[in-house]
């Protein structure tokens, strides 16, 4: 029962026994008093008819009738006798309970009040002729306490009423900081930590809001520990030490990720710089200047890449950048910015001589041999350090390139997929981890049918999309279809979203709306970030807001461990953590890469946040994530992507694994 | 205030030591008191006729009458019998009350005894007389302080009866109790007064 309902019965409770109280000492107060004017009535009315009735009383008993009659139609009277004056001999009478509907019966039982008697003598000269003798009736008494017990009641009403006014608004005050804790334990259900800054001014409330708050900052803290052991050690594997930027193995990982992937861009340029005579820099200026200078143009070349490429330095003078999506024009005019950035570097005294680096490029497309391109990246830059006009050169592979510009092609293709909402859901199962035959969820990729009738992979057609502009076009048009793909069915769908939609408004307003329209269907649905591409905190924390309204889940996939990158993960709710595949490949071989998954997953449970696994294709990978306690996988060995899903049925328990 | 006890109830000594205390110390007025209680404790057990003359007597010859606002300097004052017999003297009412009091204490029955009202002929005043109904249609005597003998009502055509009233009902009656009414008031007042000069 709640606390409202409680108190108002208790008001009413003590408003009845108050009532009552208030009315029984009122009866039994004034019962005395009510007794004494009943009979002194009664005997004002004896002692009155006993004068009037005496010139009548032994000539005229018409006129004795007619005088009795007459004083008791006119009051309060049970009955009016006149007795013989020596014997019970009854001359004349008159009785009968006066009607009255002033009070109700009950009450009179309640009250209880005796009738009255008052006696008299008629005398007929010196003789005594008879007697009178009148009761009167409590009726009026009872009228008069029934008038004051109805007028009690009425205050006590209205007072009980006010209590309860003034009783229910100062609980609702009271209980005020109770809904914040809801809020805030309800807020750490769906693993968003945050504390109560305004702490309540009851001091019960105070203690426990300040115990949550406590357990908040403590989950906090570890996740905060948990995460910044699991970044050390990503930094550990992947990182350069002197220039923070990637070193080989990560970039190994990203390009074969690129070449393999078919959900993202793999088509595009892979860079390399040298730089020139690093072994005479290190004798002329010194290690530490050396070092300096690889550390400028680490800057230049991230400043350069504006977070679209990945930039790493592998060894000593060389650095490589993976440019996909880039055309062939656009990787001229980068080679061509990184050169004049690199002077600029020369004429600050940072190097001296010119050039300062020399720059190969090869172009790569999905299928390409990692090796291949490693080779052909050589023969550009001993092409480059070989010509005088500039220091960069574009190694072309064996095909020779279109004569035609393949831009009017896909343009034309995509257009019209866009337009005419040809584009194909497949689907690819995310099953549980510890039961493959359960489906958490389905991750929804897109594809294309070209001209012939073949399937394209997004990874072939999102490099043309980034270029002319309609990658929002593409996320609006995937979430329309996805919404159309939830309402026929009961599955949960997980739907990329590409990070230019965040940063226009009009298209955002879209998302919402849409999502708005199918409010039921929302709750289906969770919308996955790339993690490098996940915006500033406040737009983050704004998404994660609106989407929360809308019902709608928010993960981030391709997630590499970068905790400190998305802000205050504990505070988003998001719905889960999908590992980038490359971390996956073959973590069941190397002790690193599981080392530092398993901090992830640490950090990541430490807030209840769900770690998922992409693309893991071999049992021994499966085995070893299982072991960690990661939530959920995704890849070939659970499932191909699918123009169809996976029936709902089969993902009861019971199934066995294939 | 059961005033309708037995004589042993009245507690002479005490009652005169009140009206001492109340009254002054009269000699006068302490004769008349050893007077009537000699008279109540020697009429005990005498007839009901005997008791009449007895104490019509003894009053009509004590009391001598006076008007209450000559007495008392209010226009109508009821005296308890003691202080009647301080006084010496009284009007109509005092005598009757006193004889009420005085009749009833020696044994005779409430009902047997009324108050009356009525109405001097040859004075043309207000008058008030103690009757006396030895069966309930009888007609009753009458003990007036104007004529010093005990008359059968029929006899005095000098008065005119107007009222007569059974004083039972409203002073005595043990078990019940005197109301606070305004028509009770005298009563009350008198009993009250009785009660203070030592009268149970």
């Amino acid at each position: 029962m709640s606390l409202f309902k409680q108190l108002f019965i208790a008001i009413c409770i003590l408003m009845l026994a108050s009532f009552s109280g208030s009315l029984l000492i009122g009866v039994e107060s004034s019962r005395e008093q009510q007794v004494a004017q009943l009979r002194s009535h009664a005997q004002d009315a004896a002692t009155a008819l006993g004068l009037s009735l005496a010139p009548h009383i032994n000539n005229d008993r018409t006129m004795v009738e007619l005088m009795v009659s007459s004083v008791f139609d006119s009051g309060y009277f049970e009955s009016i006798r006149v007795l013989a004056p020596d014997s019970d001999e009854v001359l004349v009478e008159r009785s009968g309970v006066p009607v009255s509907d002033e009070a109700p019966q009950w009450f009179s039982r309640l009250v209880d009040l005796e009738s009255a008697r008052g006696d008299a003598i008629v005398s007929d000269g010196w003789q005594r002729a008879a007697r009178v003798e009148v009761v009167s009736h409590p009726l009026f008494a009872i009228g008069k306490l029934w008038k004051s017990a109805q007028g009690n009641l009425l205050w006590q009403a209205l007072v009980s009423l006010a209590c309860i006014v003034l009783g229910g608004l100062l609980l609702k005050r009271r209980l005020h900081p109770l809904d914040h804790m809801v809020e805030q334990s309800q807020a750490i259900a769906r693993r968003e930590f945050f504390t109560q800054s305004e702490l309540p001014s009851t001091p019960e409330f105070r203690r426990v809001v300040q115990a949550m708050n406590q357990m908040v900052d403590k989950l906090r803290s570890l996740f905060a520990e948990e995460a910044a052991r699991s970044e050390r050690l990503r930094d550990e594997a992947y990182q350069d030490r002197l220039t923070g930027l990637a070193n080989q193995r990560y970039f190994d990982l990203q390009l074969h990720a690129c070449l393999a992937g078919e959900e993202r861009a793999s088509s595009g340029f892979l860079l390399q710089l040298e730089v020139n005579d690093l072994l005479g820099l290190n004798q002329r200026l010194g290690e530490q200047r050396t070092d300096q200078l690889l550390k400028s143009i680490a800057e230049q070349l991230q400043q350069l890449s504006e977070g679209r490429f990945l930039v790493a330095r592998p060894r000593g003078g060389k650095f490589l950048l993976l440019a996909a999506g880039l055309q062939r024009a656009e990787a001229e005019q980068l080679a061509q910015r990184i050169d004049q950035a690199l002077s600029s570097l020369q004429q600050t005294g940072a190097c001296d001589c010119l050039p300062v680096a020399h720059i190969g490029l090869v172009a790569f497309a999905a299928g390409d041999e990692a090796a291949g391109l490693h080779r052909a990246l050589d023969l550009a830059l001993t092409q480059a350090a070989a010509q005088p006009a500039h220091p960069w050169a574009i190694h072309e592979l064996a095909e020779v390139p279109p004569a035609e510009d393949p831009s009017h092609y896909w343009y034309a293709l995509l257009d019209r997929a866009l337009r005419e909402d040809q584009l194909q859901l497949y689907f690819q199962p995310v099953v549980d981890a510890r039961e493959p035959d359960r489906i958490l969820h389905h991750k929804i990729l897109a594809r294309l049918y070209d001209e012939q009738g073949q399937v394209l992979a997004a990874g072939r057609f999102l490099p043309w999309l980034e270029r002319f502009g309609w990658t929002t076009r593409l996320d609006l048009a995937m979430l329309e279809r996805t919404l159309r793909q939830l309402r026929g069915n009961d599955q949960r769908l997980a739907l990329s979203l590409s990070p230019h939609l965040l940063h226009e408004p009009q298209a955002l307003e879209r998302l919402y709306r849409l999502l708005e329209d199918n409010r039921e269907l929302s709750s289906r649905l969770t919308l996955d970030l790339d993690e490098n591409q996940v915006p500033d905190p406040a737009a983050l924390e704004a998404l994660t807001r609106n989407l929360r309204r809308l019902g709608c889940g928010l993960g981030l996939q391709h997630f590499g461990g970068r905790f400190s990158m998305i802000g205050n993960l504990a505070r988003l709710g998001l719905s889960y953590l999908k590992i980038d595949g490359s971390y996956i490949r073959a973590i069941d071989r190397e002790s690193d890469k599981r080392l530092f998954i398993d901090a992830m997953q640490r950090a990541a449970h430490s807030i209840d946040l769900p770690l998922l696994a992409e693309r893991v294709e071999t049992a021994g990978e499966w085995q070893v994530l299982r072991d960690m306690g990661i939530a959920g996988v995704q890849g070939h060995l659970f499932g191909e992507p699918t123009p169809e899903l996976r029936s709902s049925c089969r993902d009861a328990r019971g199934g066995v694994p294939e | 205030m059961g005033l309708c006890g037995l004589a042993s109830a009245w507690d002479f000594s005490l009652i005169a030591r009140r009206a001492e205390q109340l009254y002054g110390t009269q000699s006068a007025g302490r004769e008349n008191l050893d007077a009537w209680q000699q008279l109540l404790r020697e009429h005990g057990s005498a007839s009901e006729q005997e008791k009449l003359q007895a104490v019509n007597r003894f009053f009509n010859l004590r009391l001598r009458f006076r008007d209450d606002i000559e007495l008392w300097h209010v226009r109508d004052y009821w005296a308890t019998p003691v202080e009647a017999l301080y006084k010496g003297a009284g009007d109509c009412e005092d005598f009757a009350i006193a004889k009420y009091f005085s009749l009833r204490h020696l044994g005779v029955p409430s009902d047997k005894l009324h108050v009356t009202y009525v109405k001097a002929r040859a004075l043309n005043q207000a008058h008030m007389v103690l009757t006396y109904y030895p069966h309930p249609r009888a007609t009753p005597l009458v003990l007036d302080n104007l004529i010093d003998a005990i008359e059968p009502a029929n006899r005095r055509t000098d008065l005119v009866p107007v009222y007569a009233f059974n004083a039972e009902g409203l002073w005595s009656g043990s078990g019940r109790q005197v109301g606070d009414s305004k028509h009770l008031s005298r009563w009350q007042d008198l009993l009250r007064k009785m009660h203070a000069e030592g009268f149970p």
